[in-house]
């Protein structure tokens, strides 16, 4: 066990610096965005006027088609009149959005370290000196999706909280006067908080097959890892299409890839102020009852069996 | 009890035979040189005793443990050092020392930082920006805290310096070498390492040509530089032309014979490593190295 805790702290000085980047950026890129908006600028109009000692605000209707855009409208222009219950739904669901940039971020900042673990160990042959190590090619497999899959997401977590004290703070300064306090309290931080944390603790075990497999291509391709783990199951669902007219191929990519169980996930493309992008708890847990999840977990684990042995049999390139 | 016992190992690639029917054992107190050209399987046998590579046949123990099937438990017990750097150019060199220290239950990491300290690597730098001699000295540092009774060096001088060459071999010497501790070790500059070991194996084409202990081989092989025409009291093994005249290699020949039929102008001595190995595998042929 200490030894597995080791290797995580070995991953962790692998990827730390580029886990923390990344988000940060793409904070910087919101707080942009978010003050643009605030000044004036942008598809999404506000406006303040000050009279009578009363703020309000006009939104631009180019802002309807904007998911976010709606909304922060929906929020910012009745916060008195909505109840108290309404209020933290909604806030929970604007809070849930705000971190799917993030989402991507550490899916494609994943999916690369992957893809390089076994195969720049190899290149530069440093496999030699690790495996010079009493360290089972097991553990080192294991502890490479771990981080990944869960480690890695609670570097980001810090920079999500950020963005979202971030956003509620602009929208105390935007709603009705006196309201600010009453969105802070019903801001739905804490419950997005935990909702991530389950969301990514579930989504480990979704995107198993797909991590996996990357960790297997970067186990055996002499070179362009990359294109290899493309290519192949782009092929196959060409097959399948071509010989089957089926798309199951596709459909599995496409769920495992889908992070489901995040929070914010499931309301892409739909109207947030319907059920929104506040989730329960079983919504998180609903992949459970769906084939696929089963399915990926065995092809996940057989490619990470593949992963190893192949870790055990190749070395430099 | 040996430390390594490998009996006729079988390793293909293709068409290639890369190891054919190879043996090796290494007890402690032996530093064992691996002798051989290019191609002659040495990496292959290393790699196999090391746990990276599978065999096709053949029997390896080392350390009572199969290499490939029990590396991880074998590794407490071996270190290793390659031909070039293969510690990860992107750590710290106290982040590595950390790390080895977490996952090595044998390595003593103040022993390796005391050591560091004698050099001039600096902790807080990254492995990429040493220079190939500190690279050594670094892999140096961290194997020799590690209590293992085996010390793999695959030519672990390739590239390096003169001073760190010699610094490299008397380092390990001082503070690695007993009796209770086996060195296996290959390199091309044989010149370099003949004087530390106590036993060669000449390999050629996948097979141990030669198994011998070094005092054996003076006893057994006698070089003779003698000028042409001087009448030879046997048949020597090879012959090569030098500028001191005709060098002769003999073996199963008493020296006590030789001389006594030895011409004013011979010499006798005892072969190096690289003149033993041309004379046995290509006797017509100039001397390696």
């Amino acid at each position: 066990m200490n030894t597995f805790i080791s290797l995580l702290k070995r991953e962790w000085l692998e990827y730390y610096r580029v886990f923390m980047w990344s988000p940060i950026v793409v904070f910087a890129l919101i707080v942009i965005f978010g003050l643009t908006l605030a000044g004036g600028s942008g598809s999404l109009q506000f406006e303040r006027v000050d009279s009578q000692n009363e703020r309000s605000i006009q939104i631009d209707a180019q802002g309807g088609d904007d998911a976010l855009g709606r909304a922060l409208a929906g929020l910012l222009l009745d916060v008195e009149g909505t109840t108290d219950t309404e209020l933290s739904a909604r806030m929970t669901g604007l809070m849930n959005l705000i971190p799917l940039p993030f989402y991507y971020v550490w899916l494609v900042v994943s999916l690369y370290g992957l893809l390089a673990c076994l195969h720049n160990e190899r290149r530069d042959r440093s496999v030699l000196f690790w495996k010079s190590m009493p360290v089972s090619d097991l553990q080192t497999i294991v502890s490479k999706f771990a981080f990944l899959a869960w480690i890695a997401p609670l570097l980001t977590l810090g920079v999500i909280l950020a963005a979202q004290l971030f956003v509620t703070v602009l929208l105390m300064t935007l709603v009705e006067q006196g309201m600010g306090t009453r969105l802070l309290l019903h801001s739905g931080v804490l419950m997005s908080l935990l909702q991530i944390l389950v969301g990514f603790l579930m989504n480990g075990f979704v995107v198993l097959p797909v991590f996996a497999w990357c960790i297997l291509v970067s186990g055996w391709a002499k070179s362009m890892p990359m294109m290899w783990a493309f290519a192949v199951p782009l092929s196959l669902v060409v097959v399948e299409n071509i010989m089957t007219d089926g798309d199951r191929i596709a459909s599995f990519i496409v769920f495992h890839l889908s992070m489901a169980s995040l929070p914010g996930m499931s309301s892409i493309g739909e109207d947030p102020f319907g059920k929104g992008a506040a989730t329960t708890f079983a919504e998180q847990f609903v992949v459970l009852g769906d084939a696929q999840f089963w399915l990926g977990l065995v092809v996940g684990l057989g490619f990470l069996a593949g992963a190893v042995y192949l870790r055990r049999v190749r070395n430099e390139i | 009890m040996s430390i390594v016992q490998a009996k006729g190992l079988v390793k293909q690639y293709g068409d290639v035979r890369a190891l054919d029917g190879f043996d090796l054992t290494v007890k402690p107190g032996q530093i064992v040189g691996l002798i051989g050209p290019n191609g002659s399987g040495k990496t292959t046998a290393l790699n196999a005793l090391l746990g990276l590579n599978n065999l096709d046949s053949g029997s390896l123990s080392v350390l009572d443990k199969k290499p490939m099937l029990q590396r991880a438990k074998m590794m407490q017990s071996v270190a290793y050092i390659a031909d070039t750097g293969i510690l990860p150019s992107w750590m710290k060199v106290s982040e590595l020392l950390k790390y080895v220290a977490a996952v090595h239950p044998k390595f003593n990491i103040v022993r390796a930082q005391e050591m560091l300290s004698r050099t001039e690597i600096r902790q807080n730098k990254r492995v990429s920006v040493l220079s190939k001699g500190m690279h050594v000295q670094l892999h140096l540092a961290i194997v020799l805290a590690i209590d293992a009774p085996l010390l793999v060096l695959d030519e672990p001088t390739l590239g390096l310096d003169i001073v760190y060459r010699q610094q490299f071999y008397d380092t390990i010497l001082n503070d690695y070498f007993n009796e209770q501790r086996g060195i296996l070790v290959t390199t091309h500059e044989v010149r370099e390492i003949e004087h530390i070991l106590t036993d060669v194996v000449f390999m050629h084409r996948g097979k141990a040509m030669l198994t011998t202990s070094m005092a054996d081989i003076a006893e057994k092989y006698i070089k003779l530089t003698a000028t042409n025409g001087d009448p030879l009291p046997a048949t020597p093994l090879s012959a090569r032309k030098t500028l001191a005249g005709t060098e002769y290699i003999f073996d199963n020949v008493g020296r006590a014979d030789l001389s006594a039929q030895l011409s004013p102008n011979g010499v006798l001595s005892t072969p190096n490593l690289a003149e033993l190995f041309v004379a046995l595998v290509e006797p017509n042929q100039g001397v390696m190295q």
